[in-house]
């Protein structure tokens, strides 16, 4: 134990130094990072049945009545009763959730109270609508906080790195629905670029669907891109301090090389776990920006179950919504890995 | 100076107005090295020797403000233009590193890294036969290793052959053996001398060793507090120093070698550059300070010997000493 930390901190005298054939960090021979690949992948889905207890126990304890939901304020107690029975709202708890787990393994949400649809086919449809809003939303603020952290981190205390700082300061603070407005202000309203709500599927031609995803993704993105740019450039200016650039940079390698295949690749271990907090909560973001823009998302679909008492849809939106936010922080926790194999090896200890 | 030097620095100054102010961390240095010489800059940690190293591999920092001349194979590198600048960084200078745990990127294998230093002009090796100029055996495990995989030894080595992956006339090693302990020293220290006498590359060597110094380079220049206080060929200045800081550092570790009961030391330690002293800067350590010290002494050559002192020591037996 003691030697394998002494190589981590890099401390440099052992006794063996320097003896070509002799391998002092015997531990990261077999690196164990499978291990905690294979340890990430089983306790994903435990974590998801947490989540998913919590969401029908919240669910369940509150006062809503799908009963009187699905047959409104006057019905009688005795047509209550019937549909309570059918629907086996009167069983013991556990009963419920069992019933609930099985049909969930079915990929069977369970039926709306308000419409039609069953709650699968309500999430189908609206799922898509907020995936591509928080991709886009992802994309972009991906694209911008590398330019600008880098931009910022290359400027380091000139006009150009306050300016970005300013910036993202500013856009860190300001509250989404407020920037949503002031966005559809200025493109819907006074330019007369972009729709000021509304959603075209791709296959009513793409110019349509982008102009109308383009915008609540940019003001999704927007916190989310200030945030990450603050962070890109502060771990960009770190590791441009370092030594190992002065070495790159005095064999006379070009700059745009120290950059790219140096520098950026190893500071972009904070930026990325960063990004898969933020992408969680992107999901929350979208609830706002769906609204603000009238998307037939997520979001829009949460919101409105809520306010009809619709449990099926509140319990199928927050269990679809962990399920992808637990799948984001598994991606994102193996990508962390690629970037840097020292954390899965401490980690596997 | 003569037709053969590839390297000479015409009063070199440099300040770092952000956090000293208008003080010379490097002040008026004048120096020349010839090609295929070894030269080492000595002095105590503080005295500029790396700020010096890097203003010559013209890789200082963005913070700094540099003044005079650096006259690399008969042009100067401070007017050239940002290319040809790049252009020499590696290919005519290479520079070795302390630190070479800190100075290779830790998230990049060995193989990579030296790599992108061969896919440059004026590298004819691949990373493999780069490794073993520098008698690293068992290449293909290391070429795939991180740094810290390495023991020390193995990745000065790496730095090493970082260095002269392009051929570089001149070769800069800032104390290369520092972070090693001294059988790993001595080792890496019989390398940089075995390939500077095959490869023909002019060494400029910065130590605080004396017995490093003394064994290994044919010149010295001795630093203190950002000036050249003495140069001359490396067996004489030790022998017979002029200057009182280099009798100070000879007596110093000649007293440590013979174990003598009583180490020798310099009284008081390197000032911060801010507090600098005007005129000698080694006058408030000094013991033949007059008040003429006040105006700074210049840096005079006699024969291969100079040295920058109003009271220097005299010629002494050979024996005398001590």
């Amino acid at each position: 134990m003691p030697l394998t930390k002494d190589y981590i901190s890099g401390s440099r005298r052992t006794s063996a130094d320097d003896e070509p054939g002799v391998r002092p960090t015997r531990k990261y021979q077999k690196a164990p990072v499978w291990r905690f690949v294979a340890r990430r992948i089983v306790t994903a889905p435990i974590v998801l049945f947490g989540v998913i207890l919590l969401v029908f126990l919240i669910v369940d304890l509150s006062p809503n009545d799908p009963a009187r939901a699905s047959l409104g304020l006057f019905a009688s107690e005795e047509a209550r009763e019937r549909f309570a029975a059918a629907n086996g709202l009167d069983d013991p708890v556990w009963v419920r959730f069992w019933r609930f787990i099985v049909n969930l393994l079915h990929l069977d949400l369970g039926s709306s109270v308000v419409r039609p649809e069953p709650v699968a086919h309500l999430i189908g449809a609206a799922f898509p609508v907020t995936l591509q809003l928080m991709l886009l939303a992802t994309v972009i603020a991906v694209f911008l906080s590398l330019l600008l952290g880098v931009l910022a981190a290359q400027t380091d205390g000139r006009l150009v790195d306050r300016t970005i700082g300013g910036l993202a300061a500013l856009f860190q603070a300001a509250p989404p629905f407020w920037v949503g407005l002031m966005f559809i202000q200025l493109f819907a309203v006074a330019l007369g670029v972009l729709p000021s709500g509304g959603y075209f599927p791709i296959g009513d031609g793409v110019r349509y669907w982008f102009s109308s995803i383009i915008g609540p993704a940019t003001v999704l993105a927007l916190p989310f891109t200030a945030a990450m740019t603050r962070i890109v450039r502060a771990s960009v200016a770190d590791e441009l301090a370092k030594d190992y650039v002065r070495t790159a940079k005095g064999a006379g390698i070009p700059w745009s090389t120290i950059m790219v295949r140096n520098v950026l690749r190893n500071s972009l271990i904070s930026p990325v776990t960063v990004l898969g907090l933020y992408i969680g909560g992107l999901m929350s973001g979208a609830i706002v920006v769906e609204s603000v823009f009238n998307l037939p998302g997520m979001g829009t679909l949460l919101v409105s179950g809520a306010d009809q008492g619709d449990l099926g849809v509140v319990r199928g939106v927050a269990i679809v919504s962990a399920f992808v936010f637990v799948l984001v922080n598994l991606v994102v926790d193996l990508f962390y890995i690629l970037l840097n194999p020292r954390a899965a090896e401490a980690g596997a200890e | 100076m003569n037709e053969k030097d590839i390297l000479r620095i015409q009063n070199l100054s440099v300040r770092f107005p952000r956090s000293y102010g208008q003080v010379s961390v490097l002040d008026n240095v004048n120096l020349s090295i010839g090609s295929g010489e070894r030269l080492a800059i000595v002095g105590e940690s503080g005295c500029g020797k790396s700020i010096l190293g890097l203003a010559v591999s013209d890789l200082l920092p963005s913070a700094a403000v540099s003044d005079g001349c650096i006259d690399f194979l008969g042009r100067d590198v401070r007017s050239m233009k940002k290319s040809q600048r790049r252009g020499i960084r590696g290919r005519g200078i290479g520079i070795i590193y302390q630190d070479a745990m800190t100075s290779l990127n830790p998230g990049m294998s060995i193989g990579s890294q030296l790599s992108q230093v061969c896919k440059r002009t004026g590298a004819e090796a691949t990373p493999a036969k780069l490794l073993e100029s520098v008698r690293l055996s068992d290449t293909q495990r290391i070429l795939r290793a991180k740094p810290y995989q390495l023991s020390g030894g193995q990745r000065q080595r790496v730095l090493i052959a970082l260095a002269l992956a392009r051929n570089p006339r001149l070769v800069v090693a800032d104390e290369p053996t520092t972070a090693l302990d001294v059988t790993v020293q001595a080792q890496i220290m019989e390398l940089l001398l075995n390939l500077q006498s095959n490869l023909r590359f002019a060494l400029l060597f910065i130590s605080h060793d004396l017995a490093l110094v003394s064994e290994f380079t044919q010149r010295i220049a001795i630093m203190y507090a950002g000036q050249i206080v003495e140069t001359g060929p490396t067996s004489e200045v030790l022998q017979d120093p002029r200057h009182p800081y280099t009798a100070g550092l000879v007596a110093a570790s000649v007293s440590l070698e013979k174990g003598a009961e009583e180490l020798k030391s310099i009284p008081g330690q390197v000032r911060r550059p801010e507090s600098f002293l005007e005129g000698c800067r080694f006058r408030d350590r000094c013991e033949r300070v007059t008040e003429r010290c006040s105006v700074r002494p210049i840096l005079e050559e006699h024969a291969s010997r100079g040295f920058a002192c109003y009271h220097p020591h005299v010629r002494l037996a050979s024996s005398g000493r001590n």
